[in-house]
Order: structure tokens, then sequence, then C-alpha cells
């Protein structure tokens, strides 16, 4: 992908992502959340002890684990490794619903490890405040001290404040909410196993509107927010992804800033324009929003686009019916491994809610660090060295994966070593329909190996 | 440089010291603010604004191969600019304007850094990973390496407030809080000061700004919102307004705030975090409700003997409980103080000098010919009065004489330079300097104070001499100190001269108000109405005060309705109807006019 | 971005609907600041807990058109509540002896303190998913004026807001309270002399502007959707179009203010990207605010 080389290209791809994550920035309205966030009143230690008694015994539990993410040597499984396990994520603010995801997916994670016989981590939450760059780098410099060599982090680095005292106390992290953005792309420590909006979203987008919307001829493409030089970036990288795939070409209307609350003048603009499909790259809430006031001033016109997240539900009600989106989405009516499966189950059973994309991404990024103990115990180096756990990243960058896979065959994820974000993973197409996601199509980040769902 | 500091804090962690960072850096933020706002009551909401300014200064600078020092040197001056920039805005602005403006540019300063391309500003995500920043060649990497330096710009800025705001220079920003027209009338060229302060402190800012992207690691819009201008004025009033160690105080606690309620509310943030937060708001609550005025409100007695050590002088005593209002000062006061200005008071009073002439002069309200034509002579050494009926122009006349006003037409020349259109503190430095009927005392100064910075030709005064010439300063300070005394002394208000204006009875302001325009050494003293609202005695004393002025060779003109105190000191009498002068001369003489003498007392 | 006469009429209504949002705020927030004095960035709070409360009634099957008015109620309550437990005694113990400016700092400490509190509270116990709530009960449908396109609620939000500011004047104008407002507004100690129990006023004052923004806040949360920042935004635009409308209790002035901003706003979206139009108004506030400082009122006495 030569974009990836284009500084200009990345910078845009990701003040949007990371504006999506980062609520603190424009005091944007709530821009996260997963697909139903967990309620953090209900995780105390108490709690887990109750709930873990209904489910399955935990030898079970580590025999299920160990055959899906296996196999495990004992001898560098960590079992009496005690490590500890820093999160910098959103605990108040507009993005608090995102950050609690991401730990509450850590805690179940950190659980079924013990039970499969790996190390015991204790997990160290710090608030970023939504994406409050000072504090992102007062609570970085916090872990450092700690001696915490491993996080998980969100919000582009917590608004890029983390990024510095990461790499200073080298704390290999792992972005489980923006991904790998602009400011963050390659940066010493911070890696990101997840899609990154806008672009990985684009060519599956392309692809479907190809093999399954023919009557799609006029599109419009609405790309939010940035000088020109960005429009023109995003115009290059939509243009790419739609003639890769043979679909026509879009028209590129710019819409209204991050964490606009009137939709109105696009709204207008798009009424005007009366194309047959509109390929929307907004976020959260901002993207509920303009697709209420989108339906409600009477439009019909079918809205794909590159975010969903329950902020965007709650905001837009039942508005958002019919729309898709290509995301790697962890959708509970819909998993593809027995170990999403089991996940699943176990979120619902400890958070009484059902799992969802941010918690599935935490409980995930967990796993990769046990992957990375279990690598650096196995070639004798120090576990609780994020030095040493970066380097055996690097020398083989593939983990499983919560989505993808079928069946007893679980999926995987490969990250790049230049980037660090995900250069292989899971894509999907879906649509949310009455409270409930669709998966429309599957395919890889780059749109290869694209499969229509029956 | 760094190892003795180092060691000091050796008990210390890294993130202690963060914190500690953080909190020096606000302080920065929040002594200059409050310069701006404590002192010289200039009121902006944009501290962060000028922070960002300074931030990305350092941020660009430094990813483009530069040190700290230059980052924040040019942060510094551009900040400075643009402080001026608004301050000439400002000087002309009434405080809701000034609200106004300032919010706008705090909103308009990062959509700004966020659209501009060249120099490359990073956009919304900012400039990050700016960690390793060397200062003069050391690198800074971990927060002990920064301490030193925030540690070091915490203590300029802070040296350098406290001498501008304790100083005759902070006097004069004082009186311009409490009543800008009251002191440009004194002869303070206003515009100057409040240029200097909104300069220098949006400079400061800048500094702040710098220093905190080094502490962040990052120079983002996030980092310099309008929150963060909440925050530092939080710091400001939780300290007190009008007192620089407040400052220093309010920014501890604020920024200790955090670490504290997350050690007190729970260790698993996932639950305690916004409780830690509501228990942060609701301590900010309780601290302004129990202390208004903040923890160390402006005089806080923790404070008096360091301010008064900084200001070079003896420290004050506690005001003594004043209980009713004086008694009226003695009938004979002691000796009048010498004027110190030796060349003018010992000009030679030429019988019948005139020492002011206006001629021809018209003001028009709206269509109202307010003043038509008037004519009037201040003879040097005399008391002149202009006297009338409500609505007779007599003030607005005054006011045209005072400068207050400009006139359609005619002419005002003091002893032969016109002044007609010149500002007043031009027209003060000209030698004639006016008082305000409704007294105008700066109501939150001492009496002492509000003498004191009458007094003309301190080097105290100037920025460049408070800290270059500090020994001609403190001398200068002391003369003017001593002649505020000496002025207190003669209209008979020594044992008030450590209360404040707005604790004194109405007569003693008047009285207080006289010797503040005593002390200005103008030749030609214009006296809105003396005597006018004091009682009795108060009113004896008032006139033997003005007879003991002009005995001295000043050359006085009042406006007053009260004939008896006409009567008893005017030697130029100007009866004014409709906006003319009707008749002039000797009051007993006119009074034998019937028609004046029923105007004036109803009877004949 | 077309230049046509249906754009500029179409974009004239979208800036109307929004300028009379602006509208509102703006009067709630002058009446309070004028009168009392009170620069109450916590009126945020007020604006906040009423979309939260309509938006808790309506989804519990209450009407809308009673969950506005509970909210509006509510709005009123907490404004009252802020200026008699804490604003009141604040002042009295001595927070308005510094002068104004020192008053005017100490009530914004106070309230960023109420506004921290509250939005936290708020998110604990009113949004514990960290999501928002949205208004149910109502029925958006879209509504065509004669070639200009709007929604059933944009034309509710309309009336409602310019109802309100009506009220305002009205109450202000004709009856014996709104001479009473009126006169507290203009000299509180003269007020009092005369018989006006002025710390009643201010506590109605707080009432009826605290109501204004709450029943305001209804609609727009059905326009977007309730979170507990919400208030952040539209605080700012309040104070804003009250200081522009000058402090002389007309509704009619402030109401002016705010229908030029929201035009401004929907009409500069012709000129300039629409990311640009927030730049856009916050630049001509700049410069209208700059150039009162050589014409017009906002000049001081002397230079």
């Amino acid at each position: 992908m030569t974009s990836l080389d284009n500084g200009g290209w990345y910078e845009l791809g990701v003040s949007r992502r990371h504006l999506l994550r980062s609520g603190g920035l424009l005091a944007l309205a709530g821009t996260l959340g997963s697909v139903l966030a967990a309620c953090g009143d209900s995780s105390d230690g108490g709690e887990q002890t109750r709930s873990a008694a209904l489910g399955p015994s935990p030898a079970d539990l580590g025999e299920r684990i160990t055959r899906y993410v296996g196999p495990i040597d004992a001898k560098t499984s960590g079992r009496d490794l005690s490590l500890k396990l820093g999160a910098l994520v959103s605990l108040s603010g507009p993005a608090r619903a995102f950050g609690t995801d991401q730990v509450n997916g850590a805690k179940l994670a950190i659980k079924h490890i013990e039970a499969a016989g790996g190390p015991k981590f204790t997990l160290i939450a710090k608030d970023d405040r939504s994406a409050n760059p000072t504090v992102g780098a007062q609570i970085a410099r916090e872990l450092g001290e700690e001696g915490v060599q491993m996080a998980l982090m969100a919000n582009g680095a917590n608004g890029g404040g983390s990024i510095g005292p990461v790499g200073q106390h080298n704390i290999l992290s792992i972005d489980g909410g923006a991904g790998i953005i602009a400011t963050t792309i390659g940066k010493p420590y911070i890696w990101a196993g997840r899609s990154t909006a806008p672009d990985d979203g684009y060519p599956a987008i392309a692809q479907y509107v190809a093999k399954a919307m023919p009557d799609a001829k006029k599109i419009v493409a609405v790309v939010m927010e940035g000088p020109a030089a960005f429009t023109d970036a995003y115009t290059e990288l939509i243009d790419k992804a739609f003639s890769n795939a043979g679909a026509p070409k879009p028209e590129i209307v710019i819409g209204p800033t991050f964490g606009s609350t009137d939709f109105s003048g696009l709204v207008n603009d798009l009424r005007q324009d009366a194309p047959d499909l509109v390929v929307a790259q907004m976020y959260g809430t901002d993207l509920g929003l303009f697709i209420k006031q989108f339906r409600t001033s009477g439009q019909q016109t079918p809205v794909i686009g590159i975010d969903y997240t329950a902020a965007a539900t709650e905001a837009a009600g039942s508005a958002l019916d019919g729309y898709m989106f290509a995301q790697d989405t962890f959708n509970p009516a819909d998993l593809a491994s027995d170990w999403a499966k089991l996940y699943a189950d176990e979120y619902q059973r400890m958070f009484k809610t059902p799992a969802g994309t941010f918690n599935a991404n935490g409980y995930e990024d967990v796993f990769v660090f046990w992957a990375l103990v279990r690598r650096v115990l196995k070639a004798g180096g120090d576990p609780k060295s994020g030095k040493d756990l970066q380097e055996a990243l690097i020398d083989d960058p593939t983990f499983p994966s919560l989505y993808g896979g079928q069946g007893d065959r679980i999926g995987r994820i490969r990250l790049d070593a230049k980037t660090h974000k995900a250069v292989e993973r899971t894509m999907s197409v879906s649509k949310y329909e009455d409270g409930k996601l669709e998966t429309l199509a599957t395919c890889n980040l780059d749109g290869s190996n694209f499969q229509l769902s029956a | 440089m760094t190892s003795s500091i180092v060691t000091s804090f050796a008990f210390l962690g890294e993130t202690d010291i963060s914190y500690i960072n953080l909190a020096l850096i606000y302080a920065i933020y929040a002594v200059s603010l409050n310069l701006l706002l404590g002192y010289a009551g200039q009121v902006t909401l944009a501290p962060a604004a000028f922070g960002a300014i300074g931030g990305y200064s350092v941020a660009r600078l430094f990813l483009d191969g530069n040190g700290l020092e230059v980052g924040l040197l040019v942060g510094f001056s551009v900040a400075l600019v643009f402080g001026v920039l608004i301050g000439i805005i400002a000087l002309r602005l009434t405080l809701i304007w000034l609200v106004v403006l300032t919010l706008a540019f705090s909103t308009i300063v990062p959509q700004v850094i966020i659209v501009l391309r060249k120099p490359d500003l990073g956009q919304v995500g900012g400039l990050t990973n700016i960690v390793d920043v060397p200062f003069f060649g050391h690198v800074l990497r971990d927060p002990s390496d920064l301490l030193p330096v925030t540690l070091a710009f915490a203590a300029i800025v802070f040296l350098v407030c406290l001498r501008m705001g304790e100083s005759p220079y902070g006097r004069v920003l004082r009186a311009v809080r409490d009543d800008t027209t009251a002191i440009q009338t004194l002869g303070k060229n206003t515009f100057r000061y409040k240029l200097q302060v909104f300069g220098l402190t949006s400079g400061m800012a800048g500094i702040a700004g710098g220093l905190i992207v080094v502490q962040s690691t990052v120079a983002a819009p996030g980092t310099f919102s309008f929150d963060a201008s909440l925050a530092i004025f939080a710091i400001v009033v939780i300290g007190g307004m009008g007192n620089l160690y407040g400052s220093l105080l309010g920014a501890a606690l604020i920024t200790a705030a955090t670490p504290f309620f997350q050690n007190v509310l729970g260790i698993d943030p996932l639950k305690a975090t916004l409780w830690q937060l509501i228990a942060y708001g609701a301590a900010l609550i309780i601290v302004i409700r129990l202390r208004p005025q903040g923890l160390l409100p402006a005089g806080s007695r923790y404070t008096r003997d360091l301010i008064a050590r900084v200001r070079g002088t003896r420290p004050a005593p506690e005001p003594p409980d004043r209980g009713p209002a004086m008694q009226a000062p003695s009938v004979r006061p002691p000796a009048m103080p010498a004027s110190r200005n030796g060349g003018q008071s010992a000009r030679p009073v030429l019988d019948g000098e005139i020492a002011v002439r206006a001629r021809g002069l018209e003001k028009s309200f709206g269509g109202v010919r307010a003043v038509q034509g008037v004519d009037i002579d201040l003879k040097r050494g005399a008391v002149t009065a202009l006297v009338g009926p409500n609505g007779a122009g007599k003030t607005t006349v005054f006011n045209l004489i005072a400068g207050a006003l400009r006139p359609d037409a005619g002419s005002v020349v003091l002893d032969d330079v016109e002044i007609a259109g010149k500002r007043p503190d031009e027209i003060a430095a000209l030698g004639m300097v006016r008082s305000f009927q409704d007294v105008r005392l700066f109501p939150q100064m001492t009496a002492r104070d509000n003498v004191a910075v009458a007094v003309p030709g301190q080097p105290g005064e100037s920025l460049a001499r408070l800290f270059a010439a500090p020994a001609a300063v403190g001398r200068g300070e002391r003369a003017a100190l001593e002649m505020a005394d000496e002025w207190l002394e003669f209209v008979g208000m020594s044992g008030a001269a450590t209360t404040p204006a707005a604790a004194l009875s109405y007569g003693e302001q008047k009285l207080v108000s006289l010797a503040r325009v005593l002390a200005t050494d103008a030749q030609v003293i214009l006296l809105d109405e003396p005597a006018s609202g004091i009682e009795g005695s108060w009113v004896q004393a008032m006139l033997d005060l003005i007879d003991r002025v002009r005995d001295q060779g000043r050359t006085v003109c009042i406006v007053e309705h009260n004939m008896h105190v006409i009567e008893q000191i005017a030697d130029v009498t100007y009866f004014m109807e409709s906006g003319r002068v009707v008749a002039s001369g000797d009051v007993g003489e006119l009074l034998k006019d019937n028609h004046l003498a029923e105007v004036y007392f109803g009877t004949v | 971005m077309n230049f046509t006469a249906h754009n500029v009429l179409q974009l004239l209504a979208n800036g109307a609907v929004l300028g009379a949002f602006y509208a509102a705020i703006g009067c709630s927030f002058s009446l309070i600041l004028t009168v009392t004095g009170r620069f109450h960035m916590a009126w945020a709070m007020s604006f906040t807990v009423a979309a939260f409360l309509a938006a808790s009634l309506t989804e519990n099957g209450v009407s809308f058109w009673l969950a506005l008015l509970a909210a509006g109620i509510a709005a009123a309550g907490v404004g009252v509540a802020i200026e008699r437990l804490i604003y009141r005694p604040l002042l009295a113990a001595g927070g308005a002896a510094g002068g104004a400016a020192s008053a005017l700092l100490t009530v914004v400490v106070a309230s960023l303190g109420i506004v921290i509190v509250g939005q936290n509270l708020i998110s604990l116990f009113w949004a514990p998913d960290g999501l928002g709530k949205s208004i149910a009960n109502i029925d958006v449908k879209p509504v065509d004026l004669g070639g200009i396109a709007l929604t059933s609620l944009d034309i509710t939000a309309f009336t409602i807001n310019v109802a309100m500011i009506a009220a305002l004047f009205l109450i202000l104008r004709r009856t014996k309270l709104g001479r009473n407002i009126r006169a507290t507004s203009v000299n509180a100690d003269m007020a009092r002399v005369v018989g006006i129990d002025t710390k009643r006023i201010f506590l109605i004052v707080f009432g009826i502007g605290s109501f204004i923004a709450g029943v305001a806040a209804v609609p727009y949360a059905a326009k977007t959707v309730a979170v507990p920042e919400m208030g952040f935004i539209p605080v700012l635009y309040a104070l804003l179009v009250a200081f522009l409308g000058g402090f002389r209790n007309n509704p009619l002035q402030t109401a002016a203010v705010g229908f030029g901003i929201g035009i401004l706003e929907a009409e500069a979206s012709l000129l300039v990207d629409l990311q640009y139009t927030q730049l856009v108004v916050y630049s001509v506030l700049f410069i209208f605010a700059a150039s009162r400082a050589f014409v017009g009122g906002g000049r001081t006495a002397l230079a």
C-alpha cells in the first residue's frame, strides 16, 4: 500500500481515528463504546467468583483455552510468574464506555489465562481523562515507575501523551481502541492488532459495493473535516479502493467537523446530490447523529460506513436500521470460532451483558502478551522486560485472534514490524437492523478473500 | 546544574517529581495570570491559548533540531507580541467585551493551529514524542531532569511578578484595577502599564505552555483547551487574587488533588475514578465557600511580612480597629509639606497672572447645547468658583477644563500650552489635576497607597528601573511614602494610613482624596464639590485646607453648590445659567444683584 | 455549496432553527447574568439534567410534552438550588469584596466545581454504561415548506424556543414581576429600598432562566443525544449570545444576536468548507469585539 509511505495521508487517517477515540480533544460527545458496554459495578472479585461457579469448571476452562491457543509447554507457560499488566485507558469523560470495556475484557482474559496454566497477571488500570495528553504522559510515567512492562492502551497513545514515556520506560503497549494512527505509526513499543479507520475499511466497502450493490451508480463519499491536502489524500484512497474493486468512482463531499451536533448543512448537500449510496466516514456519536438527522429529513438512501459503536446506536435509535459498515466487529450473534463462542458466553456470564468489539480487543490483547511471555521464556529471556517482549514480537508478529477462524480452527492476526499495525486480520461488512448485527461479508484487511455471507 | 537540586529531592520518586513539575508549570501560569487579574484587574480567558503559542513553538523547534532554550525564547517572544496586540485592543474595552474578545481568541488559536500546514503543527493529533529535549545541551530525559528547569523558570516568573506587583509599579497597577479613570487623572499613562502587563504575562504563559509540552511530551490542542484556562483560573481564585504566594499554594493544592484523591479513594480506578473527580469538584466548592477571597487573600496576615520585605518597607501594622467615624480633624492642622518639586513651587506668584485660560468653550450632547461660548480664567494663586443651578453646565465646563471631555469648539490653555484634546495623564503632567465629586479613591488600597500612588516621578514606576536600579527604586519609594504620610498628616488623616479606602467614612474619603490631589504637586487643582455630602465640622476643616493650599501659591478651581462655602473661600466666582456665564467677579459684589440672590437664596 | 437562491433560503431556514436555540439559551444565560451578576457556568447542569430527565421519562412511556415540562421544572430546581445553596452564601461570605471581577471569578470557580461534581454524578448514576440517552416518544417526520426541507422536530424546537423568548419578553415588560426584575437588575440596592425582595427576585430569575435552559435542552437532546458533557458547548454559545446581546434585559435584542449567529453559522457553509464554520463564527466574534474598542458601547470612558 503506497499510501503507507505518505506521511500526509497518514496524518489524515490518523486524525480521524484519533479524534474518534479521543473525546477530550474537541469535547466530542461519547464517541466510543462497545456493542454493549459492561457496567463496572458488576466486576468486583466476589461477583467473579460467584459467576465463575456457574460457568465451566476451571479445569475444563483451562483445557479448552489450551486447545484453542496452544499448544502450551508447561515449562514455558509462565505458571509461577506474577506479572504486572497496565491499562492506559479512559475511565472518565466521553470515552469512558470504551476504556471500561477494554478493562473488562482484560479481566476475563486474566482469569482464562490463569485457568490455562499461564502466569498471574495483576491489572493496574489508569484513567487518561478521555485522551488528555498531559494526563496520558503522567499515567504512563507512573506505570514506568511501578515497573510495569506491558500495557493495554487507547486513544492513539492517550492523545499522544504516552508515546514518549512508554518509549522511555520500554512498556510494550497495544492500542486496542484507536489502533495505530498517524501519531503512533512505527513508534517504539506501541503496537495494535485491530483494524485502523479509515484506510482498513474502504477496500472491504468497495468490494461489497462492487459485488452486492450493482444498482449503486451514483456514490457520494462523505469525508469529515480536514484541510484540502487531507481531502486529496482521502480522494486518492477512496478512488483506489473503488477502482481496484471495479466499483463506480465516488464523488467526495466534505462534512462538518468532529463533534458537530448539527448536520443540517450536510443533509442539505446530500438532498441536492441525490446519490444511490452514501459512504460515510464518521464515528461514534457523530455517525449516529448524522444518520438520525439524515433519515428524519426523509432521505432513504443507503449508508455504508467504517465505524459502528453503541454510541451510534444510542444517538440514532431506530434510524440506524439498515446502516452497513466495514469494521472488525465482534458480533456475539455470529461467531466463527469456538474460542469466540466461549468468550462470548463467559463475558455474558461475568458481566451480565453481551460481549462486543472493544472488550473482545482487550481480551485478545492480553492473550498476545501471554504468547509473548511464553516465547521470551522459551528463548531464555526476561518476561518482565518490555525490551525482550518487543523483540519476541518482532521475531514473530503472528498471534491467535478471537476474530475469524471456524469451529476449532481459530483466526489469527499478523502485525507489521515497520508500521506496528495489523496487516492480516479478519474484516467484515455488517449491517445493523433492529438492535442486531448481521454479517454481510468477510474478507482480509486488503479486501482479498472476499466472501459474501450465505 | 542539576545534581544539588536532584539529590535534595532524592526521597521522591519520578512520579512525584512529575507532579511537582506540573505544579510548578501551573504556578507560572497562575502567578502571571494573577498579576494581570489580581493586580491590574484585566480579565482574560485565554491563558492557555498563549500557552499554546509557547507550547507549539517549543515542539516545532525541537523537532527541527533546536533546544528548549530556543523554543522558550521564541515562544515567550511570540506570545508576548500577541499579548501586546490583544492588549492594544483590550485597553479600550470594558470588562465584558474583554471577556468576549479573549474567549474568542482562546477558541481561535487551537483551531488555527489545526488548520495551519506551514509550519507543520501536526494537525489535530498535535506534535508528539517530544522527548529527550535538550536544554543548553543537557538532555531532559526524566522528570527529575526537567525539575531544575521548571523550578528555575517558576522562581524567575514568581520573582519578576512579585517585584512588579509589590512595588510602586504594582501600586499603579492596583490603582488601574480599582479605577482606571482616576489613576489616569493623577498623571499615570495607563496605556503603557496595561500594554506592558498584558505583553509580559502573555509571554510568561507562553513559557508555561512550552514547559508543559516537555512535561506532556506532546503539543496538542487538548493541552491548551478552555478547560485548561478554567483550571488556571481556579488556582488563582482558590489561592487568592492579588496575592502571588496564594497562586503558588493554589497550584500546589490543585495539582496534588489528583494523586491525593487517588490514594484516599480506592485503588480500583474502574470504580473510583468518577468518585475522585466528584471529590475534587466538591473540594473546590467547599474551599471557595469557606474562603471566598482565596486561601491567601491580598493583604493576608500570613504573607504581609513577606510582601513588606519585598517592597522594602516596614511590615504594616495590623490596621487599628476603627470604631465610629473619626472626629473631624482639628481646625489647625500641622504644617503643610514642602513641595518636592522646587522649580514649580518656587514660581513667583504674579498678581493677576492667568494660569488657565478657557475661551469660547462649546459642548453639545445629542443636540442639547450644554455649554455655549464660555470664557473662564483661573488666576494663579487664587480660588475660582463655578456656581449655578442644576443643569447650568458648570460640571460640563469643569470636565472640559479638566480634559475629561473634549470641547466641540474653543480652547483651554494651561501655561501657554493648549490642552483641549489631550489625555488626562498628559494634562496632569503639565501641572493640572482634578478631584471627583464622588471621590473615587482606590477602594482596595490603603489611604497611604492612595496618596503615595499620586506622587509624581517615582523611579519604581518604570519597569526597566525596577530591575536595573533597585537602590534608586528603594530610595524613591521611601521618599514617596514619606510624602504620602506628610500629606495625610496635612489633611489630618494620619491615623487612617493603613486603612483600606473602602473602610473610610465619606468625609474621611474626601480628605484623603484631597491629599491625593495635593500629592501630585500640580500647580492647578480642580476640585469637584469638595464640601458636598459631608457634615458641618468637616466642611470647615476642608475649607481651611483649601485656604492653606491657596496660601502656598497653588491655583484652585472649585465647582460648588453651597454659597456659604463660596462666600468663604472664593476669590473669583463665575455664575452660570443655561450653559453660559451670566456674571463673574467677587461673590459679595455679585450677590448684591437681586436676580442672582433670588436664584441662590430664594429670597432677597 | 451552491449559491442558488433556493440553497440560500434552505440554509436560512436551517440557520433560523439553530438560531432559535442559540437565542433561547442566550436569553436564559443573559437573564441570570444581567439581573444577578452571576457568571453562572453551572448553567450547563440545568441543561444536562433536563435532557437526562426527559430521556428517562420518555423511555418509560411519559409523553414528550409532559417530559418537556418536567425537564423545565427540574432544570429550574437545579438553578434555584445552586443559587440558594452555593452562590448566595458564597458571595455573602465576602466573595464580592474584591470588586466585580473578583465576584465574577469566584462564581466561575464555584461553577467549575459544580460542573465537575454534576457531570460525574450523572455519569455514575444516570449513564453508568458510559453511553448517552435518547429522547423517546417523539416521532420525527420530514416537513416540506415550499421546497425548503425541515423536520417536524425542527419546527417543534423552533416554536418552543421562540415561544419562550416571547413569554420572557412579556413577563419582563408587562408584569409587575418583570418590573421588579428589571428594577433589581438596574440597581439592586435601590430596588431593596423601594421594598423589592431582591433575594427572592434572584431565585425567581434563576428559576425562569434555568427553566428556559431545561426546555431548550429537550428538543436539542432529541435531535442529538444526552451525554453528561452535553452542556459544555451550549453554555459557551449561551454566554457569547448573552454578551453580544448586551445587558439590557431585552430578550428581543439578545434573541436577534442568537438568530444572527445561527444564520451566520449556516450560511457560512456557502463560502467555506463546513469544518471552518466555527472558526468563521469565532473570528467574526473576535473582530466584532475588537471593533468595540474603536466604536460604540464597549469602549471605556477614557482610553
